[in-house]
């Protein structure tokens, strides 16, 4: 049953004014001392995969392919030479495989021809100049397309240029110019992705990773393959986890947010051991869209139990601000901007206005979700961080937060900590050493009369 | 009668002018009786005096035209990217598919079975078109074609079948080579003759003949036809008493002769062209004529040919010719309005 209709929603207070004592999607209100094992139904699936069994004839093949990397055995060495852009034979990459451990490159066709090219003493021969027919003839073929996108591309710039030169009376007014020009620079966006994507060496390189992603056509390709795994995933951690709406009314993600603690990624919604988040995180956000941007991340913890109202509240773990992101600049190392924070004289300068603070459970307690957002600033403005300083941590309010400094969530990410062993160290370290001993149990409840089990009974 | 019918009587007779005219002539027509009772009040206030015309009437006058075409007689040729795709992809087959089961096809150890198994050493790969190729073995992979191979082009293959059809695999042996020493003494054999598919280029192509039907096989032909004027345009009439389909079959007759085995396609017109005249004409009938407007039916001919001979329209010429040829022949303002309905091909 929907705790909440529309009908008795108070309407004139505004939504994000009346604190919650139920979500907006009908989930009944959480209360502490109902939460428990129930919940941990709701499991992210591990992304690691589980470490194979080992076997008994595993250790014995670790121990020769770990040989030839230092003795080479002589049958092998009388292999000869084996290039791996080169072997063209079935044997010989087996045998490349075998001794030297690495994978043949390009298709046996390409090396073929390398190979044959080289033993004449000819030139090496590009990709593009493989003298296949039919490959030849795609090319010619694809080639011819975009030619004709780069004349549409011409005309369509021309047009627009005429266009703008034109005076708004004569083209229907001021807005109805704008609208035609916005359209008409779609549609030449639209021309500049197709001219390209059809291109082999394009697709090669975008999938070798080394498109430069400031040309539009490697943004496209890099935000379609992100939207057809990556984002779905995210979109269902973050529908599942109820982060919207218990964090935020709704979110939009356009950037691909990476998440990860020192070497190690994490997947939205993974447990992370208390000492791997005890320090920061480090963050990549790819967005899709060209020019710079100034962020803000904020961190904060859904699910910090009040016991004396039987309830939730959040609490805000990190923020930081006016980080400065762009297609190619897509790392945001909170490690070292904190570094940076530390040696810079200028209070305004600093860039973090909360320090990190260890995510930390109770024991007993269900598990904290902690939520990453990325936040663009408005119109690349930098924030004042001396105001954004005073934002409290306990009792945090993001969608207050967002309003406020006018921010708009472009990318998101989470995960979730518990009660471990290494949980008392990061609580002393972090000052907590009174809460260490607090831990969280289920309430007896009485058995009602007809159920108590009686004498007569045993 | 039931009390249902009798509701909608009452209202229909009731509402009068309240219910529009189309929702009455529905009662109407559901309830004859119940119209029956209304119609007379219905007609009085619908009627409309007929208003006397003061002016006399713009109007074009309406022709019939016939766009006679002769549909493509072969398929077309193939893009050069075609025939190396497909050539790649019956090589691919090659490697990829089944062995050819021989023995379902040849019995073992007769003359046939020996032919089949000569002309696999020769060519090494059981279809006969795709050049010498193995499917099977350490370089079956190496099956591309490089460039220039003249392999993938139609006529080669063509060839290749002929061949394959002529030959018995047996000419550059070295046994052939010692009957030929002893000066053909061993028996010939004489071999049932391999017909040759027909050219896909024709004498009229060669000497390009326009008023020939057998030009330009893989293209559609229209035909073209002189005017008094010395324009080209195609066959046209005034429309008479009669349907455009009609009159389509007309104009064909009276423009081209009586040997042309032609069908009119359909009722509707496939185009129009409209011409306005610098000033418009009083014509007999009183009417104030703007201009004109042909209405172009499609017809195929089948066989025959046009012959201007005694042509009622005073044509002097006729041509067969193909979409972007016509554009070369007629006016600027023509083609533009008759080029959609031609076909690219």
């Amino acid at each position: 049953m929907a705790s909440v209709k529309p009908s008795i929603r108070q309407l004139n207070a505004c939504l994000k004014c009346v604190r919650q004592t139920s979500s907006l999607n009908g989930t009944p209100r959480r209360f502490l001392s109902a939460s428990a094992a129930a919940r941990e139904e709701l499991q992210t699936q591990p992304t690691t995969a589980p470490p194979p069994p080992q076997s008994a004839t595993k250790p014995a093949a670790a121990i020769t392919d770990e040989k030839p990397a230092k003795e080479t055995p002589e049958y092998m060495q009388k292999w000869g030479e084996l290039d791996p852009e080169k072997v063209d034979w079935k044997r010989d990459e087996r045998r490349l495989v075998r001794r030297d451990g690495t994978q043949p490159v390009g298709s046996r066709r390409r090396r073929a021809i390398l190979h044959r090219s080289s033993a004449n003493k000819a030139e090496e021969i590009a990709f593009e100049e493989l003298p296949y027919q039919c490959f030849q003839e795609a090319r010619k073929f694809l080639m011819g397309d975009r030619q004709e996108k780069l004349n549409d591309i011409q005309t369509q710039s021309l047009r627009i240029k005429n266009l703008m030169d034109q005076d708004p009376a004569v083209s229907g007014g001021p807005k109805a110019k704008e609208t035609r020009l916005r359209s008409m620079r779609d549609y030449l966006n639209e021309l500049v992705i197709l001219a390209d994507i059809n291109d082999p060496i394009v697709k090669k390189k975008f999938e070798d990773g080394q498109g430069d992603m400031n040309k539009p056509i490697y943004r496209y390709l890099a935000d379609q393959k992100w939207r057809k795994y990556k984002r779905l995933v995210l979109e269902q951690r973050i529908s599942q986890f109820n982060i919207v709406p218990d964090l935020l009314a709704s979110i939009d993600p356009v950037a691909d947010v990476d998440l990860g603690f020192g070497r190690k990624d994490i997947a939205p919604g993974d447990y992370v051991d208390s000492a791997t988040s005890e320090q920061m995180p480090r963050l990549t956000v790819q967005t899709f869209v060209p020019g710079e941007k100034l962020v803000t991340v904020v961190v904060v913890d859904a699910d910090v139990p009040v016991p004396e109202k039987d309830s939730f509240t959040n609490r805000c773990h990190f923020i930081a601000s006016n980080i400065a992101i762009s297609p190619s600049q897509t790392s945001i190392p909170l490690i070292r901007i904190g570094h940076d924070d530390r040696k810079t004289e200028d209070p305004a300068a600093r860039k973090i206005a909360l320090p990190w603070e260890a995510p930390w459970a109770h024991k007993g307690a269900p598990y904290h979700r902690l939520a990453i957002f990325v936040l663009e600033q408005k119109d690349a403005k930098a924030l004042n961080i001396a105001e954004v300083e005073k934002t409290k941590r306990l009792n945090h309010n993001l969608k207050g937060f967002v309003d406020k400094y006018k921010l708009k969530p472009i990318g998101a990410s989470l995960f979730r900590t518990r009660w471990d062993e290494s949980m008392p160290g990061v609580m002393e370290r972090a000052g907590l050493k009174d809460q260490v001993d607090v831990e969280f149990k289920r309430k007896k409840i009485e058995p009602l009369p007809h159920k108590r089990r009686t004498e007569r009974m045993r | 009668m039931n009390v249902g019918q009798q509701t909608t009587r009452r209202l229909a007779s009731r509402a009068g002018r309240s219910i529009c005219r189309s929702c009455k002539d529905t009662l109407s027509r559901n309830y004859a009786s119940a119209a029956a009772a209304v119609q007379p009040e219905d007609q009085s206030s619908q009627h409309i005096p007929p208003v006397a015309q003061a002016s006399p009437q713009a109007s074009y006058s309406v022709n019939a035209g016939v766009v006679v075409s002769r549909p493509p007689q072969i398929t077309r040729d193939l893009h050069p990217l075609e025939s190396a795709f497909f050539l790649y992809q019956r090589r691919l087959n090659e490697r990829t598919a089944l062995p050819f089961t021989r023995y379902f096809y040849y019995k073992a150890r007769t003359p046939a079975d020996l032919e089949w198994k000569r002309k696999m050493r020769q060519r090494l790969t059981p279809a006969r078109d795709i050049g010498r190729y193995k499917g099977y073995g350490d370089e079956a992979w190496n099956d591309e074609l490089l460039v220039g191979a003249e392999e993938s082009e139609m006529q080669h293959q063509v060839e290749r079948l002929i061949a394959d059809a002529e030959q018995t695999g047996l000419e550059d042996s070295a046994e052939a080579a010692l009957n030929e020493a002893k000066g053909g003494a061993g028996k010939k054999v004489e071999h049932e003759l391999i017909e040759r598919p027909m050219s896909r280029i024709t004498e009229a192509d060669e000497k390009n003949d326009v008023k020939s039907l057998s030009r330009l096989l893989q293209r559609t032909l229209y035909l073209l036809v002189k005017n008094k004027e010395g324009q080209w345009v195609f066959p046209h009439d005034n429309l008479g008493k009669e349907t455009l389909h009609a009159a389509a079959g007309r104009i064909i007759n009276d423009a081209g002769g009586v040997n042309m085995n032609t069908w009119v396609v359909g009722n509707v017109p496939i185009g129009h062209y409209q011409h306005d005249y610098l000033q418009s004409i009083k014509t007999a009938s009183g009417l104030n004529e703007l201009g004109l407007k042909t209405f172009f039916m499609k017809a195929r001919i089948m066989a025959g040919q046009a012959n201007l001979n005694d042509n009622k329209f005073g044509l002097t010429d006729f041509k067969w010719l193909a979409k972007e040829e016509i554009q070369k022949e007629v006016r600027k303002k023509y083609w533009l309005q008759v080029k959609n309905m031609l076909a690219e091909r």
